[in-house]
């Protein structure tokens, strides 16, 4: 089923929902310079991926 | 202006006498003050008025004044001012009341005192959004991206919040009211409001290449996004440019007299520092800004991006024209694979041909395509390139022009690097640099050769001629235009425009100018031909083999005899 799954998925191009158009625009928003195409695709990995251990907390988080 | 008559009547007492004098009193001071209102005092100094009655034939006009007045108490008084009778009364016909309101209505007072502040109601106390925990990434992502720019900026803390409270399930259920009797209305039934999570996606097992695609999909549509090649920012963030920018740029380019990449319009005309904070995002309003202006037209690749604009002198060549060169190459669209693969060889090794030494040229085929960038813009049509040549510490800015659906693809700029270091037959090799815009260009150095190479004369009208030549790099012995091999090019004309246009005539044309005349008919090999046709035109030699093999008149044939060698019958010319 798994094989199928990725099969599927890979024969379909992939469509960025609103979620991650919002995590992507608030990258760009937030961003002094320039950001590079393999730079938000990194982003995008990372967000999909589970939450890093080490990652510090946000500045109105307590 | 409306007014009203104040009429009052007023009843005078004392004699006959007292009485008309105090009415004609009171008429005089009611027309004194005629514009008063009708309590004010109006004031007549008592002298005065006895002069004013003197005048009018009264005698003993104060006497009788002060008795008038004595008699009529209710209605005047007399009052001392600085030692002065002064008559006193008003348009009522009253004696003047103290109508002092104690400053209550003061302007002055009230707009000097300020009303108390309202009291303010408790501000409740608001429940602390809650971050998902998978925008905990946010920050790390942020980090890095300053790491990267090389400098810290504080991260917008507004922002987020208002991002995760988007994207927040969020549940209100109003309770229901508690039923009082029998009779009380049924409660409303529990609303609830659920707004669906949406998960980002699942980009695990997605190539780089298709999610690019996916990003630029969204985010080029996005007119919040500004994007210009690989690179992205919010567009509000994007410093625009006044119309005096735009002209110093344009006059800078036109002064310059050759395309010039963004870094030093950055440095030379905007005055930015290169290294500073802002350099970097300069660089990219300068791409961004001028690729939405009509005056200016980018020439650059990902890593040099070259911009130019109007009234510049050409690159290369002048003998031709770079429409006409677009379509000698034409026949390079049907080498081309359908989907190209740019940027993946290291390097092309390239024989020079007559045509592209006397013109500075080099093809745009499959091989260079696989050598160069892909155009970073829609509808781009050339890219300025540097060909560094290490041999001789020189750097060569040469324009690769793109195929456009009618026209094929060439680079130019090259004549100086040939003529100074090259002969036809050449071989150079040309690979790549890490920047995409800059390629380094080598030849093979051997020692020094004598021969009589073909040459184009020019001095009067243009006919080929062999000269002595002495020239130290490596050949292709078979594109070698000597003497010996095709002497029979010696003092002819270059072919008619019309002729040279359709390549079965150039090589017609060719067969009698280089080819084995026997018994009518002319006889060449295929490499003998090669060069030969690109004397006149370039000519790939897959067009050339095509040609020869797909001749419906039956001019051209295969030898059998011979080593691929091919003949030509002169009177079946196609």
């Amino acid at each position: 089923m798994g094989n199928v799954e990725v099969e599927k998925r890979m024969s379909t191009p992939v469509k960025l929902n609103d979620e991650d158009v919002t995590y992507l625009l608030t990258l760009l928003r937030n961003a002094s310079q320039p950001i590079t195409t393999q730079q938000l695709i990194d982003a995008l990995r990372r967000q999909s991926g589970p939450p890093e251990p080490s990652a510090p907390p946000m500045a109105n988080d307590s | 202006m409306l007014s009203q008559p104040l009429e009052l009547d007023v009843e005078f007492s004392g004699s006959e006498a007292d009485r008309d004098l105090a009415a004609k009193l009171l008429g005089l001071m009611r027309a004194r003050g005629r514009f008063m209102s009708a309590n004010s005092p109006i004031r007549l100094n008592l002298a005065s008025v006895a002069e004013y009655f003197e005048g009018t034939g009264v005698t003993g006009a104060e006497t009788r004044l002060r008795a008038a007045i004595a008699a009529n108490e209710p209605v005047f008084a007399i009052e001392e001012i600085d030692g002065q009778a002064v008559v006193v009364t008003t348009r009522r016909g009253i004696r003047a009341v103290d109508v002092d309101g104690g400053g209550r209505h003061d302007f002055a007072q009230r707009l000097t005192t300020p009303q108390p502040k309202p009291e303010r109601p408790p501000v409740p106390v608001r429940e602390r959004p809650r971050i998902d925990e998978r925008w905990s990434t946010l920050q790390v992502t942020l980090d890095d991206l300053e790491e990267e720019a090389g400098e810290a900026e504080p991260l917008g803390e507004a922002e987020v919040p208002a991002m995760e409270l988007a994207v927040e399930p969020i549940a209100v259920a109003e309770a229901p009211a508690e039923p009082i009797g029998e009779e009380a209305p049924a409660p409303p039934l529990a609303r609830t409001i659920t707004i669906p999570v949406v998960s980002p996606t699942d980009v695990t097992g997605i190539d780089d290449l298709e999610l690019a695609t996916a990003i630029r999909q969204r985010l080029a549509a996005d007119l919040r996004v500004a994007n210009f090649g690989e690179q992205w920012l919010m567009e509000d963030r994007v410093p625009r440019f006044s119309r005096g920018d735009l002209r110093r740029l344009r006059e800078y380019l036109q002064e310059q007299e050759q395309p010039l990449a963004d870094d030093v319009l950055a440095q030379d005309v905007l005055g930015v520092r290169a290294g500073s904070a802002e350099f970097e995002l300069t660089r990219f309003a300068i791409d961004y800004r001028l690729s939405r202006e009509k005056e200016f037209e980018f020439v650059g690749t990902a890593n040099q991006r070259f911009w130019s604009t109007s009234g510049l002198p050409p690159i290369g060549t002048i003998r031709r024209k770079t429409n006409e060169l677009g379509t000698d190459y034409r026949f390079l669209l049907d080498e081309m694979p359908e989907n190209p693969a740019y940027r993946t060889v290291a390097s092309v090794d390239h024989v020079l041909t007559f045509f592209e030494y006397i013109h500075g040229l080099l093809p745009y085929d499959a091989e260079m395509q696989q050598l160069l960038p892909a155009p970073l813009q829609p509808n781009q049509r050339g890219a300025v390139l540097t060909f560094e040549c290490p041999q001789s510490y020189t750097t060569y800015l040469v324009e690769l022009r793109y195929p456009t659906p009618n026209r094929g693809g060439f680079i130019l700029g090259l004549d100086d690097f040939y003529t100074e270091n090259l002969v036809p037959g050449a071989i150079v090799s040309i690979s790549r640099t890490e920047n995409d815009g800059h390629y380094r260009v080598e030849y093979l150095a051997e020692s020094g050769q004598n021969g009589r190479l073909l040459e184009l004369d020019e001095r009067r009208a243009q006919r080929y001629v062999f000269r002595p030549t002495t020239f130290a790099c490596g050949i292709e012995a078979s594109m070698l235009l000597t003497e010996d091999r095709v002497g029979g090019l010696n003092g002819e004309k270059p072919l008619d425009e019309k002729v040279r246009r359709r390549p079965e005539a150039v090589v017609a044309a060719t067969f009698e100018r280089v080819g084995q005349h026997r018994g009518g008919n002319y006889s060449a090999t295929f490499d003998t031909l090669l060069a030969g046709v690109n004397v006149e035109r370039p000519m790939s030699g897959t067009l050339l083999r095509s040609t020869l093999e797909n001749d419906d008149t039956g001019a051209f044939s295969l030898d059998p005899e011979g080593q691929d060698v091919y003949t030509y019958v002169p009177g079946n010319t196609p």
